[in-house]
């Protein structure tokens, strides 16, 4: 018994690990070969020479999408949207999914169903415009921040996560005299860590790379976030049917161009996400239920 | 139930019940107030464009004014001759993906659980994710490479072992294996993201329980990590099962070419290239109901089933 | 009756102020003017007179590649001086237009002059929705703009840029050339082995066979990706200008879908041949501008029917690998029958973008009449000049030969990459005529050359491209139906072509024909015929 056990265990453990390493490898090998093109002189990659590792080293590309200084400006623009955004998105969104995740509210199916219909039903670009545009918000900030504030999808999950919270915990803290504002506070947000953290980084990544909004509701580019501008860098550089005058004696690779914004777009997330990820940690939950 | 209370009068009726409910979640009431009026003046109030898909939309005339056409866009819409085609290729796809990239991030999350080397668990996580920053474009230009009979490595090995070449992307039989492949390999640290938070809450005594038990560790996680992760996983098939015909049309557009038309042409791609020439609001406003009318079909069956069987769902 | 008195007064002090502030304006206005007439008297016909207050209007200027001019430009002083118009510029991205043009309609938020907008379709959709103004009644008021075009070219003009409704609502830009493509190939490789590029397509056949041979890394004739693209060259060489409608160059009738002609038959028969013996990419299909470019950079790509002006671009590509490659392009095209002469694709003498004006320019007293007088007087000598080349000593300098050149300071391809473009000064961005130093200048001259080796070439067959007005019914169902036609012709054709079906198996092209009837040949044929009787 004891020995089968062992070899069981043991082949779990290689299965773990190949499939640890097909995906290590499978979901590496595009981000450097991304990385190499990105660092690659424009000849090189003309001729298709990269594959894994730069050749004839060169940041032609990132010069031409930094000299504009358009690049830098939008890179502020997406911080202080993203910021002002998912923080905006996670207040709203803990403070209806909480009430949604107790089974005893009132008019519960109404929200329910309510939440869910805009996932299916829209009115459309021209109508949300012109509401947007009636509300005044048109040429400002709120127009990026405030008409996304609540996504149904990142919505419904967290009303998930605070289900699988036991009850109990409720049943005592009401035992002791608190109310639902104080047991939100200080007892199931602390205990949603993970939750949380998953949902305030969908938010921000969808803040990040969004790019449609702020084109449609903006009359400067001076306003534009980063993904609008890098998205305008790589169509310009696409090539035309027929030659631009600069084309010829500058060619500046169009590929190494779109590397190199899908790299710019990435450095932020993987600078951030390690504080993200502490969240992720096993073991939130021990000690707090008794027997 | 904690807060109900224990009597409640015989001789009250439903808008006294209902008040005194209200009254009882008052708190609860007020917390999702402002979430509330969100929907209402961001999307409720919008939402009457719907009825463009009715009628033959002019800018210039606005909503109010343009002409009512009724059914007529859906009309068109039905008598495309490849209707059928691009209607049963948009659910197929959906189909394969549901089938076989959806577990994909929930085998992985529950593998990287059992990886007690923390720094190397955070290394593959954080590298895992990264393709679902790579932009569509690139993703596919990549396939091409991988893929191209003139010295795609996936061809050179071919022929290292004696075969000849083959024009993956032209083949019809090709096209979806290599879509759904692209999802899986695109998505799968990503979508993972959810069920290792999720796996993040399951209560560690349940596991020391379970290894007290003798369970070894695929019995660990049979008995006690997926069913703590259980309700997630429901509501996300739920959820799935309400984008059947919603696609990624971009990485189709890219992917497809008129060889593979047969499985690759769906609906989404479709109206695109209806629309190149000229732009058709209405038409596209009306394809796009439809789409969401057979979504909702899918989402109530889906959620219905769910119910049935006792599980979650999301009303 | 004190504050009556009062306010009257006030009144009346504040109308004599303005009368007598209008008035000096007028008097310093009409000493300008009087000189800006009498300059443009002497070079051209008659000049707007200059309005006396400032005309502001809003207008949207397409931007590609972040090209803002810096403010306030040689074209808005020009404007100033010539018409006192102030014009308020509104940038636009061109990758953004899809997105924003509707939501800047449906606001009620558009400017009054759209400068340069590049989106024929949608300009034309503008115009049928009631947003544009009409130009057809102010056209015999611009004689100098008329006069880009001969009579007959005129009226093709109006007749293929009108809307359904029968109205112009754009001001179309001359075309300077006439022709663009014929055969770019590697001439020093063709030279160093003694290859002649041959007069009909068995000698293409031979000459890409005698490349492989020679080199087995040679693709040797690549393409920018699809089947249009791999056997455009052998298309044209049969004859068939277009894949859907065109008038023969032989026999002058009208052929509504080239797509199903006998012609387009032999050269998707060659196409078959050429794939089947590796002469032209396994992948064309799905073929890149990346892996085309790789092509030329890595010394495969022998010959192809392109632009040429590709031939710099394919120079400077291959730079590294082949320091002195020459790329030169044909005086003529590949002919399926030499004996008959050759087909060229001839291009319309207009380009179909240029101004347009919203009905909100109604209101601007003299708007419309001051712009549409700087679009007539951009279409003269004099004019064209300035819009292409800036100002003498500025900009560019006379050449001894009386030609002008681009002063160094300026951007040239080979004299100095690094310089200023003429784009910063406002230049070129709504031109409505290209003088012959600006093509010159920017090297668009090989266009030029290729258009006189085949105006100039008896053997040079052609016919202009079809102008076909649909009322708004036909254009929607020729919308549809045409693609589901584009559909099943790309699907028979590439499978033609990669070998799946056999082009010379009468059985195979029977089954093609079935096909492209059944997504509805007749019916579009039928209704892009009625429209070519039409309009004879």
């Amino acid at each position: 018994m004891v020995k089968d056990e062992s070899l069981s265990a043991k082949v779990f453990t290689v299965v773990v690990h190949v499939t640890m390493i097909v995906v290590l490898i499978a979901t590496l090998v595009p981000v450097i070969h991304v990385i190499s093109i990105s660092f690659s002189s424009s000849d090189a990659i003309n001729r298709g020479l990269v594959s894994l590792w730069p050749v004839e080293f060169s940041l032609n590309a990132y010069n031409a999408i930094f000299e504009t200084g358009r690049v830098v400006r939008a890179f502020g623009n997406s911080v202080y949207y993203t910021v002002l955004g998912t923080a905006i998105n996670m207040l709203l969104t803990t403070m209806m999914a909480y009430p949604l995740s107790r089974t005893y509210l009132t008019f519960r199916k109404f929200y329910n169903v309510l939440i869910l219909i805009p996932m299916f039903f829209g009115g459309g670009l021209i109508p949300t415009f012109l509401n947007i545009r009636d509300l005044g918000m048109y040429d400002t900030v709120w127009a990026i921040v405030l008409p996304g504030a609540i996504s149904s999808w990142n919505l419904i999950i967290m009303r998930t996560f605070f289900m699988s919270l036991p009850i109990e915990l409720e049943e005592s803290a009401q035992l002791d005299g608190a109310n639902e504002f104080t047991i939100f506070r200080k007892i199931i947000l602390p205990l949603s860590m993970a939750s949380l953290a998953t949902i305030t980084l969908f938010y921000a990544v969808g803040h990040w790379n969004s790019w449609f909004n702020a084109m449609i509701y903006f009359k400067n580019s001076s306003s534009y976030p980063l993904q609008t501008i890098l998205r305008s860098i790589v169509i310009e550089n696409q090539m035309s049917e027929e030659i631009q005058m600069d084309e010829i004696a500058n060619p500046v690779s169009a590929e190494g161009i779109k590397y190199s914004t899908l790299v710019i777009s990435m450095v932020p997330m993987m600078v951030v996400y390690p504080f993200v990820q502490k969240y992720f940690v096993k073991g939130v939950m021990i000690g707090s239920i008794k027997g | 139930m904690a807060n109900v209370p224990a009597t409640v009068g015989k001789k009250d009726n439903v808008l006294t019940r209902t008040l005194k409910s209200l009254n009882r979640t008052k708190y609860l009431q007020m917390l999702l107030l402002p979430g509330l009026i969100y929907y209402i003046i961001f999307h409720y109030k919008p939402m009457y464009g719907i009825i463009i898909a009715f009628k033959d939309f002019s800018i210039k005339k606005g909503i109010m004014g343009s002409p009512w056409v009724g059914l007529k866009h859906f009309r068109d819409f039905f008598s495309y001759i490849e209707f059928q085609r691009v209607f049963v290729n948009t659910i197929i796809l959906n189909v394969y993906t549901l089938i076989f990239a959806f577990p994909m991030p929930i085998i992985f999350a529950v593998l990287l659980n059992e990886l007690h080397n923390l720094h190397y668990k955070k290394f593959v996580q954080t590298v895992s994710y990264l393709p679902h920053f790579i932009s569509t474009v690139s993703i596919v230009g990549m396939l091409h490479m991988l893929l191209s009979p003139n010295n795609g490595i996936v061809n050179n090995i071919i022929k290292a072992l004696g075969g000849s070449p083959i024009y993956f992307m032209a083949e019809t039989s090709w096209f979806r294996p290599i879509y759904v492949f692209s999802e899986i390999w695109q998505n799968i640290g990503w979508d993972a993201i959810i069920y290792i938070a999720a796996l993040a809450n399951v209560d560690q005594q349940l596991y020391e329980a379970a290894v007290i038990d003798g369970a070894s560790r695929v019995k660990q996680i049979w008995h006690v990590s997926l069913p703590g992760i259980r309700p997630t996983i429901i509501i996300m098939l739920i959820m799935r099962m309400g984008s059947m015909m919603s696609s990624n049309t971009d990485k189709v557009l890219l992917m497809q070419n008129p060889m593979t038309y047969d499985v690759s042409d769906i609906i989404g791609t479709y109206v695109y290239r209806l629309g190149i020439k000229q732009a058709q609001y209405s038409y596209s406003t009306a394809v796009g109901f439809f789409n969401s009318i057979i979504n909702v079909l899918f989402l109530v069956v889906g959620n219905s089933i769910s119910r049935r069987f006792g599980e979650s769902s999301l009303w | 009756m004190k504050k009556f008195l009062s306010l009257l007064l006030v009144a009346g002090m504040l109308a004599s102020m303005t009368a007598c502030s209008g008035g000096q304006n007028s008097s310093q206005q009409s000493s300008s003017s009087q000189q800006a007439s009498s300059q443009a008297e002497s070079s051209s016909e008659s000049a707007p007179s200059k309005p006396a207050e400032p005309i502001k209007m809003d207008a949207l200027y397409e931007v590609s590649k972040n090209r803002i001019p810096n403010r306030p430009s040689l074209v808005d002083e020009k404007l100033k001086e010539m018409f006192n118009v102030e014009l308020n510029w509104i940038d636009q991205d061109t990758s953004v237009y899809n997105e924003k043009i509707n939501t800047l309609l449906a606001s009620d938020d558009y400017p009054e002059v759209f400068w340069n907008l590049n989106h024929p379709a949608s300009v034309k959709n503008m115009g049928l929705e009631g947003y544009l103004v009409a130009l057809n009644p102010y056209l015999d008021s611009m004689p100098n703009y008329k006069a880009l075009w001969s009579e007959a070219d005129f009226q093709a003009m109006l007749a293929s840029c009108s809307s359904s409704d029968g109205n112009l609502y754009f001001t179309p830009t001359q075309n300077y050339r006439t022709a663009s493509m014929s055969w770019v190939y590697y001439k020093s490789e063709f030279d160093k082995n003694g290859w002649e590029v041959p007069k009909d397509v068995q000698g293409l056949y031979e000459l890409l066979k005698t490349i492989k041979a020679a080199n087995p890394e040679a693709v040797p004739m690549s393409g920018r990706g699809k089947w249009s693209n791999a056997i455009g060259g052998l298309r044209v060489a049969y004859g068939v200008t277009n894949k859907k409608s065109y008038v023969d160059p032989y026999t002058n009738e009208f052929v509504p879908y080239g797509y199903v002609v006998d012609g387009m038959r032999e050269a998707i028969k060659w196409g078959n041949t050429f794939y089947a013996e590796k002469l032209i990419p396994a992948d064309y299909m799905t073929y890149t501008d990346n892996e085309w470019t790789a092509d030329i950079a890595n010394g495969r790509d022998y010959i192809e029917y392109q632009y040429v002006e590709r031939a710099q671009y394919a120079e400077t590509n291959i730079a590294s690998f082949d320091p002195n490659a020459d790329y030169d392009f044909t005086s003529f095209n590949i002919s399926a029958d030499p004996s008959k002469g050759y087909v060229y694709e001839r291009e319309n003498s207009w380009f179909e973008y240029g101004y347009s004006f919203s009905d909100k320019i109604n209101d601007v007293e003299g708007g419309l009449e001051a712009i549409l007088g700087w679009i007539d007087w951009i279409s003269t000598d004099e004019g064209s000049t300035f819009f292409c080349m800036g100002e003498e000593g500025k900009t560019y300098e006379k050449n001894a030969d009386g030609t002008l050149q681009f002063m160094p300071d300026m951007y040239h391809a080979t004299r100095n990459p690094e310089g200023k473009h003429e784009w910063e000064y406002g230049l070129y961005m709504g031109i409505t005529r290209q003088s012959e130093d600006y093509t010159r200048e920017v090297g668009k001259d090989t266009n030029v050359t290729i258009s006189k080796y085949f105006n100039e070439d008896s053997n040079a067959h052609y016919t202009n491209p079809v102008a076909l007005t649909f009322t708004t019914e036909e254009e929607s169902r020729l919308n549809t139906l045409d693609t589901q036609i584009d559909d099943v012709a790309d699907e028979y054709i590439n499978k033609f072509i990669m070998g799946t079906l056999n082009p010379a198996d009468d059985n195979d092209w029977n089954a093609y024909l079935a096909a492209m009837n059944n997504a509805g040949l007749e019916e579009a044929s039928k209704i892009r015929t009625d429209a070519y009787n039409r309009g004879k």
